[in-house]
């Protein structure tokens, strides 16, 4: 560089040859080219610029012309940056400033640039002589520090996104913070068939503009926009450095200059033989596109395809979960709908064969019966399969919601446990059961501990040949443990392991009978661990089996849930004479026996009851006739079934489907509905609605009957309105209880009803009479106070005259009472002829009104347009009667008097105001504004009779809406009203 | 012979009330001759011409018939129906004159045919307006149906 510096002529420069230097800027430039660092020196008040061999890299293209050149020419478009510190160098203070940002122009374009520089005054006698000027470029550490940072950002933000869009969306998002490596960026997503990219989403272009179209076809190649087709298909990275030419000039960002280059990336995540979509990332207009900024993009490339893979791989693993929830959600509708169908043919059978059994006029011949018990026996045995498969379900489903109460769990199991004596007796063997009694109750939900019981009672009794079979129960303070021991066949330890699992059999034990599901012991592990206790087993081959059932006492273990619920509407419990029944029917001599276990409790099981026969009460309709009871079922022998039951009683219409049911109560509304759920054409559901949408049978009660035992059914039918809801199978009693008690509450209902239209009747009579009678003496009043006036006035003196016309005045007030009485009852009652109307124009006739009735008053109203709402057009024009016709009135002392009437938006609600600038009220009595009769100004100030607001606030809150006011003494009141849920 | 039919006919239980319309016709100059009857019993034997006016010809009916709606025994409406209904009076001009505002009352009257429906005023002196008024309207612009000679 000394050589360059010598070879230069320096004749034509400000410095003039380098004989003449001053021995200053000699010695400094020594100085510089003896050292490696990247110095420049600037001297002389022309700036003259003088570097070593260190700084010319900086200069870039400018060097050598750069040498010798004034500093400020030469880096011009670095001065925003450098501009200042330069001039305070020049005053003598040095300065020091680091990693920069610099835009220079030495490679003929403007470079984003990064360094750390000082200057340093050099001084001679006459003061600032020159400058030093040393410099470091750190660009690219600076852009490496950035990109990595770009990079770190990517990943972890994406790393929340759930799919690939969500991916492609945070992606974008956070590139676009850093427009200057990334001017744009564009992530487009393929379709499956790989026919179509869709942009999901972008960063420094608008969305669809002409270099970032929403769609682009991969089928055909565009040379006019992204070659993503090319990318689509090969899989290779595309660099597009002919923007302009295939989009016209279009910038990004801070810089003016127009876009030149993109790389556009596949995006194909590990284990996609095709990209799912690709990555368009604009090359800043101000870098090179060098060896390190191109490995950033592909750095960027590879982490946006992690991040997508990562979204795919969270988002099918979303599919599979719902996918298998769907599966989980459609098997326990079909057990929902099993029992359905199951429970119609069961309770079919069950009733007539209890009818059949129960029969003590003409008993069957024993032969017979004895078929019939058969049947009766193993229906029953299958509702017991049904209503178990169902418990699972529930569980499964979550839906088991175990009802704890307090019990007497000793006094419970031996009740329980009693089922099975005579079974376990009759069998020759023996039954112990220990239960004493416990120092304090047990929370439990009984029907499940009754199934708990007995499923490992039967269980007990199914494989015990000889020797005995022992209930116990001890409390051990922090729990109690039930065991139940036999001396049977005992339980490979091979299988024991299994024993609780659903449908797991024992194969090749010995048992009383193949029958068995193997649900029983899966059942009681479900029951014990929704109890939070456990169950466990200890067996012997050939010696026995016991189980031991452990439950926590106190309630800290229970749910927090309240300790007592309402029962559940469904029950699936069989009670214990199911299962004795059944294993009474193993023993060899079962055939024989026609004893039945003794009860445990007043037989309440919905189908033990059945066995009842169906008592024909005594008690006589509430009416004379019979009732009318419409049923609906389209199983024809269910329709049979309930129809014989009520007959004895009403009279039954029974018809087929929902339609047919609904045609028949509007022709003749019956006194109850009893209707099965699932119907053909209209459903028990649609049938419920329409019937409680027709006015002359909304007052019908009705009956659900469904097969469905499930919580939901019952809740969703009472809540769609229905009276009560009863499960197949029910019993003859209980139906026939139910239509009794509802056919009793309508009656009562119907009196009651009665009872107030009467009363509403008498009201309407009083104010029909108070139009009528009242106003003819007043009239009279009136009338012969005006002739005596009139026609003897030569006679009466001016006293006698002054006392007629005050008496005329006061009927006529009369008379304004007697309307606004009559007006207020009469918007309390009638019905809302609810329709769009527009406030505005009964406003403005209101107001026209006024005007007319008061043609001196100067009021400056104001009413906005548009105020439509949804009411009742009369009642609202009487609402704005009172309300205006009350601010005309109050602004009448008023100097220049205004009324506006408007309506402002409050969150939801559209609020509508009448204001004015009258004479106000004092707040302290705005709660008797809207009190029949009550006033707050003299009827001598003001006129009225104080039943306008009264009237306003009933037809307002008819409306369901709200009114109130704001006023102080002689600022004005503003009235506020909203119209409720019609808006 | 011609025969102008100008007599109104006031069926109204109210002495006061007749009184005031009597003398708010007379002073809204409604010089007509005034048939006041007492109730609707008396309003229809005056019309088809029997009981105490059994001996009246009824092929002279009133320009028009004035009709109070709450009497005792007979309402107002029932004697609209009775007019309504008979072959002579059918066409008759009837008014109800009444203190009620009653939607019912209103739609009453309509159903039964009712050429009018007014109501009277508590103010003596918008009585007075109102009776002019009718006067003008039927006894002078309306033209009553022809007079049957049966």
């Amino acid at each position: 560089m000394g050589e360059l510096i010598r070879s230069m002529d320096w004749t034509n420069t400000p410095l003039g040859p380098v004989d003449s230097w001053p021995q200053s800027l000699r010695a400094t430039v020594s100085l510089c080219l003896a050292s490696n660092f990247p110095i420049s020196l600037v001297w002389g008040p022309q700036h003259v610029q003088i570097y070593n061999d260190g700084y010319w890299p900086i200069c870039g293209e400018k060097h050598p012309y750069s040498m010798g050149q004034d500093f400020t020419e030469c880096w011009a478009s670095a001065w925003p940056v450098i501009g200042e510190a330069f001039a305070r160098a020049l005053t003598g203070e040095t300065s020091f400033l680091e990693d920069q940002r610099i835009f220079l122009d030495r490679y003929g374009y403007l470079e984003e640039t990064f360094f750390t520089f000082s200057f340093s005054p050099i001084r001679d006698e006459t003061g600032v002589a020159g400058l030093f000027h040393p410099v470091t470029e750190t660009t690219s550490r600076m852009l490496s520090e950035r990109r990595t940072r770009i990079l770190r950002d990517l990943s972890s933000c994406t790393s929340k996104a759930q799919t690939e869009e969500e991916a492609c969306r945070l992606a974008a998002q956070t590139l676009s913070a850093y427009p200057f490596d990334l001017p744009f960026v564009l992530f487009y997503l393929f379709d499956e068939k790989a026919e179509r990219a869709r942009l999901i989403a972008g960063g420094g272009l608008a969305h669809d503009s002409a270099a970032s179209p929403a769609f682009l076809s991969l089928l055909t190649p565009d040379p006019s926009s992204w070659p993503l087709s090319d990318v689509a298909a090969t899989g290779q990275a595309r660099y597009v450095d002919d923007l302009e030419l295939r989009f016209g000039p279009f910038s990004c960002g801070d810089y003016p200059e127009s876009q030149k280059a993109a790389l556009v990336f596949p995006l194909t995540p590990p284990g996609c033989k095709r990209p799912r979509g690709a990555l368009v990332a604009g090359v800043s207009t101000r870098l090179a596109l060098n060896e390190t900024y191109r490995s950033f993009y592909d750095l960027l490339a590879a982490a946006a395809t992690t991040e997508l893979a990562n979204a795919r791989a969270y988002e099918e693993e979303r599919r599979r979960a719902e996918a298998l929830a769907e599966i989980d959600r459609a098997k326990t509708e079909f057990f929902s709908n099993v029992s359905h169908e199951f429970r119609t043919p069961l309770t079919l059978m069950l009733g007539p064969l209890a009818d059949e059994l129960a029969e003590s006029n003409d008993p069957l011949p024993a032969a017979r019966r004895e078929r019939l018990e058969t049947a009766h026996r193993n229906s029953l045995r299958l509702l017991k399969l049904v209503n178990s498969l169902l418990d699972f379900s529930r569980i499964e489903a979550g839906r088991a919601q175990a009802n704890y109460e307090p019990t007497d769990l000793a006094a419970y199991t031996v009740e329980l446990a009693s089922v099975f004596r005579s079974a376990v007796e009759k069998a020759g063997l023996t039954f112990a059961v220990n239960c004493d009694a416990l120092p304090e109750a047990v929370y439990v939900d009984r029907e499940m501990w009754e199934k708990i019981v007995l499923n490992l009672l039967s269980n007990a009794f199914k494989h015990t040949f000889e020797g005995s079979i022992t209930v116990t129960l001890r409390w051990r303070v922090d729990h109690v443990e039930l065991t139940v021991a036999d001396t049977g066949v005992g339980i490979p330890a091979a299988e024991l392991p299994r024993l609780f699992e659903r449908f797991h059999r024992v194969k090749g034990a010995k048992s009383r009978t193949h029958e068995g599901t193997g649900i029983g012991l899966a059942l009681v592990r479900e029951l014990v661990s929704l109890h939070g206790g456990q169950v466990n087993i200890e067996s012997q081959e050939e010696k026995g089996s016991t189980f031991t059932v452990t439950i926590q006492t106190g309630t800290n273990h229970l749910p927090s849930a309240p300790k007592r619920k309402t029962r559940e509407l469904v029950s699936t419990a069989t009670r214990g004479t199911a299962y004795a029944e059944e294993a009474l029917h193993w023993l060899p001599n079962a055939a024989e026996s026609n004893e039945l276990p003794p009860h445990p409790e007043p037989v309440n099981g919905a189908v033990a009851r059945i066995g009842g026969a169906v008592a024909p009460s005594g008690a006589s309709p509430h009416r004379s006739g019979r009732q009318k009871v419409l049923l609906a079922d389209d199983n024809a022998d269910m329709r049979d079934y309930v129809r014989r039951l009520l007959a004895e009683r009403y009279e039954v219409l029974a018809v087929p489907d929902g339609l047919t049911a609904l045609a028949a109560a509007r022709e003749h509304p019956p006194d109850l509905v009893l209707t099965d759920i699932m119907m053909p054409g209209l459903d028990g559901f649609g049938l419920l609605r329409e019937l409680k949408a027709t006015q002359s049978t909304r007052g019908v009660p009705v009956i659900l009957l469904s097969a469905r035992a499930g919580e939901e059914s019952a809740v969703e039918g009472l809540n769609a309105g229905a009276d009560d809801y009863l499960t197949k199978p029910f019993s003859a009693q209980e139906l026939m209880a139910r239509v009794r008690t509802h056919l009793d509450i309508a009656h009562a209902r119907r009196e009651w009803t009665n009872e107030l239209e009467q009363s509403n009747k008498q009201l309407e009579a009083f104010s029909y009479s108070v139009s009528h009678d009242l106003r003819a003496p007043l009239r009279a009043i009136d009338g012969f106070s005006k002739m005596l006036l009139d026609d003897y006035s030569e006679k009466l003196d001016q006293n006698a005259c002054h006392c007629l016309q005050r008496v005329r005045t006061a009927a006529q007030k009369m008379s304004t009472l007697i309307n606004d009485i009559l007006e207020l009852s009469r918007v309390t009652r009638g019905a809302l002829k609810k329709e769009r109307i527009d406030l505005t124009a009964p406003a403005r006739d209101v107001v026209a009104e006024l005007q007319g009735k008061d043609p001196l008053r100067n009021v400056a109203v104001e009413i906005s347009d548009g105020l439509t709402v949804t009411a009742d057009r009369h009642l609202m024009t009487m609402v704005l009667t009172n309300l205006l016709g009350n601010a005309w009135t109050y602004t009448a002392k008023a100097s220049q008097p205004q009324i506006a009437f408007g309506c402002s938006n409050h969150g939801e609600a559209n609020v509508f105001y009448v204001r004015d600038n009258g004479v106000g009220f004092d707040m302290a009595y705005a709660d008797k504004l809207f009190v029949p009769f009550q006033r707050l100004h003299l009827e001598s100030e003001f006129e009225g009779t104080g039943i306008g607001l009264a009237i306003v606030q009933q037809i307002i809150s008819r409306h369901r809406g709200r009114i109130w006011a704001e006023s102080a003494v002689d600022a004005g009141a503003t009235f506020y009203f909203t119209l409720g849920e019609f808006q | 012979m011609m025969f102008e039919t100008h007599t109104i006919l006031l069926v109204e239980d109210n002495d006061d009330d007749a009184e005031l319309t009597a003398r708010a016709f007379n002073r809204a100059n409604v010089k007509n001759p005034l048939v006041r009857v007492r109730d609707g019993q008396e309003g229809m034997d005056y019309l088809f011409g029997s009981g105490t006016y059994a001996n009246r010809d009824v092929r002279d009916m009133p320009a028009v018939t004035l009709l109070d709606i709450n009497m005792p025994k007979i309402s107002g409406v029932d004697v609209l129906k009775a007019i309504r209904a008979d072959e002579r009076t059918r066409h008759l001009p009837v008014v109800i004159l009444t203190s009620s505002n009653e939607d019912q009352d209103r739609v009453n009257a309509y159903t039964h045919f009712v050429n009018s429906y007014i109501l009277k005023p508590v103010d003596y002196d918008q009585f007075v307006k109102v009776a002019a008024q009718l006067g003008l309207y039927w006894m002078v612009l309306n033209s009553p149906p022809p007079r049957r000679e049966a």
